[in-house]
């Protein structure tokens, strides 16, 4: 049924495009037009949508359906205004109709009219296939009031209805985080898992949320079980390894990590990762081919470019580390740590001038902790010919 | 912003590693004086960091030297 559906939109998509091309002019009957205008909102090519839109209310004025399409276009590029008058048109004829109360409400959604909204979406019973959206909506509205005990019951009550609308679970699960108990979102999670054994999406948040609450092994547990529900599920993988590297279990960690990066490409979060566990075990060149692999992949990851240089600095070897390390400076200039062991990789090389505008940076910074003030100190201490730096520095005459 | 200036900012409980480094920075420009006051403050409230800043910073007086130089 649902090839012969895409068949059918296959068909009428490749008919108006060729019409388009063309310029030539071909029939469709309405819910043809229906089907196009459809296919090309969900895959975002709004220009098309209203252009198929056009096309179809010229030949169906009367359609209430391409009325309703044409709503949704204009609410799409914030046309409000024109979006409002269509949509009084069909509730004069037809109030009672879920479908015009639901643009109804999401015009007034977008005038921040969310109350009002709310009223409109509470006229869609329960035996309308529409409920189901309704009270989705419902729960947004209450989410740009606020109110997230309110939006959470209704998220809830639609979750109810469709067990596995993740969406609507991850709404339902930054309602408890935004109110705030963490006893409460476990105790929901556990009700909801007994009813979806295998949801991994149910899995993974309880894991996130027993990390969260430094419950770490109950977190490996959670995170195992998202695997048993879906093994290639890489979010549940990396968070084992995250919390295994935190149980200092380096060697597990990688090898989570090393899965992740095998069910689908490379990921720099990941290599980044391996490095650091390699580095914790003394593998430092490991470590290294890691941070190289890192910034081949992400050539804006400056941790994996300040991990390379201070690779290096640790090498003695001054002049390569210091290259990779303008590399980091250069994404990130405000890093007191990277300016830190540029300053020490230009006393190293004998920089004195560097050096000098490496600790400018770093008080023009002004984020100094106690460690930096030391570090400051015996730099400007330990370089040679740096009288006025010093003074200018400390303000002494 | 400057170097002293900041240190002001710093909380109470950095107070202490503050003057050591004070100290180091008087023992620097030779106002041996200042640095004196500074090391003593130091070491009077926080005697265990006497031996860490002094390995960090060599200007500072071995321990003996300085208790030479003041009675406590």
């Amino acid at each position: 049924m649902e090839e012969e559906f895409e068949e059918f939109q296959n068909q009428s998509i490749f008919k108006f495009e060729s019409m388009l091309k063309t310029n030539s002019f071909l029939f469709f009957d309405s819910n043809e037009f229906e089907e196009i205008i459809v296919y090309y909102l969900e895959i975002g090519n709004a220009s098309l949508a209203k252009k198929a839109v056009s096309l179809a209310l010229k030949q169906y004025p009367k359609s209430t359906i391409l009325s309703l399409l044409h709503i949704e276009i204009l609410l799409l590029n914030n046309e409000l205004i024109e979006a409002e008058k269509i949509a009084e048109n069909i509730y004069e004829i037809d109030p009672y109709n879920p479908d015009i109360i639901i643009q109804k409400a999401k015009i007034l959604s977008k005038k921040k009219n969310h109350l009002k909204a709310i009223d409109f979406l509470e006229q869609i019973n329960e035996n309308s296939d529409l409920y189901f959206d309704a009270i989705s909506l419902i729960g947004k509205e209450y989410l740009f009031l606020d109110d997230f005990h309110k939006a959470k019951k209704m998220f809830i009550r639609c979750l109810e209805q469709n067990n596995f609308d993740y969406s609507i679970l991850n709404n339902i699960l930054y309602c408890f985080d935004a109110i705030g108990d963490s006893q409460s979102t476990v105790s929901y999670l556990n009700d909801f898992l007994e009813l979806n054994p295998y949801c991994e999406i149910a899995w993974h948040q309880l894991g996130k949320q027993y990390a969260k609450d430094k419950m770490y092994e109950e977190a490996l547990s959670a995170f195992d079980f998202a695997i048993i529900s879906d093994d290639s599920f890489i979010g549940a993988y990396i968070e084992m390894a995250k919390i295994l590297e935190k149980l200092n279990r380096i060697n597990e960690a990688i090898e989570k990590y090393e899965i992740s990066i095998g069910i689908n490409q490379p990921t720099s979060f990941a290599l980044f990762r391996i490095g650091r566990c390699h580095n914790k075990l003394g593998n430092h060149d490991i470590a290294l081919s890691y941070f190289v692999q890192t910034a081949e992949e992400d050539p804006i990851h400056d941790k994996a470019w300040m991990s390379i240089a201070l690779h290096y600095f640790n090498k003695k070897n001054y002049t390569e580390s210091k290259a990779n390390l303008i590399k980091a400076l250069e994404i990130d200039s405000e890093k007191i740590k990277y300016w830190e062991l540029y300053t020490k990789i230009n006393i190293q090389l004998e920089l004195f001038e560097e050096v000098e505008i490496g600790i400018k940076e770093i008080l023009s910074l002004g984020k100094l902790d106690i460690n930096t003030l030391i570090f400051l100190t015996q730099t400007l201490i330990k370089i040679p010919h740096n009288e006025n730096l010093f003074i200018e520095t400390f303000e002494i005459n | 912003m400057r170097l002293l200036k900041s240190i002001d900012l710093f909380p109470k409980s950095a107070e202490n590693e503050i003057n050591y480094l004070l100290s180091a920075i008087y023992f620097r420009i030779h106002d041996k004086e200042s640095a004196i006051t500074h090391l003593k403050k130091a070491y009077f409230y926080k005697p265990s960091k006497y031996d860490y800043f002094k390995e960090l910073f060599p200007l500072i007086p071995k321990l003996q030297v300085f208790k030479k130089m003041h009675t406590f």
